[in-house]
């Protein structure tokens, strides 16, 4: 029976351990929340001071440039970012996606989460859907919207949307707030070089660092790091979501990969002075 | 077909909308952005249609798979073909709006991607005890630095541990900011590099034609 066991044992490996670990750290908060503290970093202070800036009738650019994969980590910061907007008066949300997948995540899952405050479609917020083309795309945006786009997702003439009045190129625009895996530098490129217009972004959390490189030179705003800048904008607005409700099983994945490498380290240092005897 | 087709015409044809393009983003004079306009549009429509060319040259490789019943592959490509064939007629019946299309996205595509993109986790964790160990002096700054960062990164330490957010911000902000710029600058370095070479017909790569012509 203890030789049975022993073999049992000796068939668990590393990365066995590992993945139970991680399955457990996760799954434990998400049943029974710890309420870990969560401390609300610069940037995104910085992130929701300049849209709090805003004022009634500014036309506000929402770039919504996820894929359906990176919904668990975007998608919290994404529903905090656009409520943001729907939360303050007058501010007009014209919604354009350039990746393929984005504009149906952005129907299903995305919008049924906003709640619009009374803004109504077509003279509040519009959703252009997606614009295929990339950076030329952005640029011909930017330069004269209305030669590039005609309709809306749901094939209206933009000409029968109120809000598509105030945007006719980059200039009208008063504030970018773009979510997408990367630090959008395109719409850097294409419209706060041309038009100095402001920036403010949400990128996955392997991107922050990027982001973080144009946020010191000036060309962001502000930025939110993945599902945590997610949930520090959920707290600013006062809307706690799946943003906050994640940051417990995200502490506890941060301490387990820190104890991961310790024991990597001890058992490394352990078998290498044990060969040098 | 001669060299003048096949490689000078379209070589001057990218040299000119190349340096139109440049002249027009630089100045503010209405003939060259009107133009400009015009060009910019042309490319967003090749791109959609650059889209749908994708969709039927995947379509036409992965029947021929079928057809051909490749061992160990026709049998993805079948459902692959399926699903292509499945979502763009449903798609074109209401997109979200029919039952099959709006089923088939929130209860296939949507989980299985999440699912998919959250195993990633899994192997950090995993990939983390096999690469950070300490083992010379660049592995052991490599591993204090990934350490501090993830101190700060981590919701419940950066509240725990003081001092940490100043220091992992100085990373961010000084080393690491110092090296993505230099990486970066270099790139665009490399970028314009490319388009002066462009613009004079010595990169003829992008029209499908080799340097020998």
């Amino acid at each position: 029976m203890a030789e049975e066991k022993k073999n049992w044992m000796n068939s668990i490996n590393a990365r066995q351990v590992i993945f139970a670990a991680v399955f457990i750290v996760t799954i434990v908060p998400i049943l029974f929340p710890l309420n870990l503290p969560l401390v609300i970093s610069k940037t995104t202070i910085q992130y929701y001071d300049t849209v709090q800036k805003l004022k009634s009738g500014n036309t506000v650019i929402f770039v919504w440039n996820q894929g359906t994969a990176q919904f668990g980590e975007m998608g919290p910061p994404g529903i905090a970012q656009l409520q943001q907007l729907m939360d303050i008066p007058g501010v007009k949300v014209v919604v354009i996606s350039t990746g393929a997948e984005s504009p149906g995540l952005f129907e299903s899952n995305l919008w049924p989460a906003i709640d619009p405050k009374g803004k109504e479609y077509g003279k509040d917020w519009v959703n252009l859907g997606y614009i295929p083309g990339g950076e030329t795309a952005i640029a011909a945006l930017a330069t004269d919207t209305w030669s590039l786009v005609k309709v809306d997702w749901k094939g209206t003439p933009i000409s029968q949307l109120p809000v598509m009045e105030g945007f006719k190129s980059g200039a009208d625009i008063a504030l970018i707030v773009g979510n997408q895996p990367s630090s959008g530098e395109e719409w850097q490129r294409q419209f706060q070089n041309k038009f100095k217009t402001p920036i403010v972004w949400a990128c996955v959390s392997a991107g922050y660092t990027t982001a973080l490189m144009f946020v010191n030179s000036g060309q962001l705003s502000g930025i939110l790091n993945s599902l945590r800048g997610g949930a520090e904008l959920e707290l600013l607005i006062k809307k706690p979501g799946r943003g906050v409700s994640a940051m417990d099983a995200m502490s506890n994945l941060h301490l387990l990969v820190l104890a991961t490498i310790v024991a990597s380290n001890i058992i490394y240092f352990k078998n290498r002075g044990g060969k040098k005897k | 077909m001669s060299v003048i087709l096949r490689k000078t015409i379209p070589s001057i044809v990218i040299g000119v909308l190349a340096v139109w393009m440049i002249v027009e983003y630089f100045t503010t004079v209405k003939f060259f952005t009107d133009i400009g306009t015009i060009f910019r549009n042309f490319a967003v429509i090749i791109a959609a249609f650059a889209v749908a060319l994708g969709g039927l040259s995947s379509l036409r490789f992965h029947t021929q798979t079928i057809i051909k019943r490749k061992a160990g592959s026709w049998e993805f490509s079948a459902v692959l073909v399926a699903a292509i064939v499945v979502m763009t007629v449903t798609g074109l019946m209401g997109w979200l709006d029919n039952p099959i299309f709006s089923y088939l996205w929130n209860q296939v595509t949507v989980p299985s991607q999440q699912t998919i993109y959250s195993l990633l986790m899994f192997y950090v964790a995993a990939a983390a005890y096999r690469a950070m160990r300490a083992s010379n002096l660049q592995a052991a700054i490599f591993m204090f630095t990934a350490i501090v960062i993830m101190l700060m990164n981590g919701p419940f330490t950066q509240a725990l541990i003081p001092g940490i957010t100043d220091l992992g911000n100085w990373i961010l902000t000084v080393p690491q900011t110092g090296a993505s710029r230099a990486y970066l600058i270099a790139c665009n370095i490399g970028i314009v590099a490319l388009f002066i070479r462009v613009i004079l017909g010595r990169e003829t790569g992008i029209i499908g034609a080799s340097k020998e012509g």
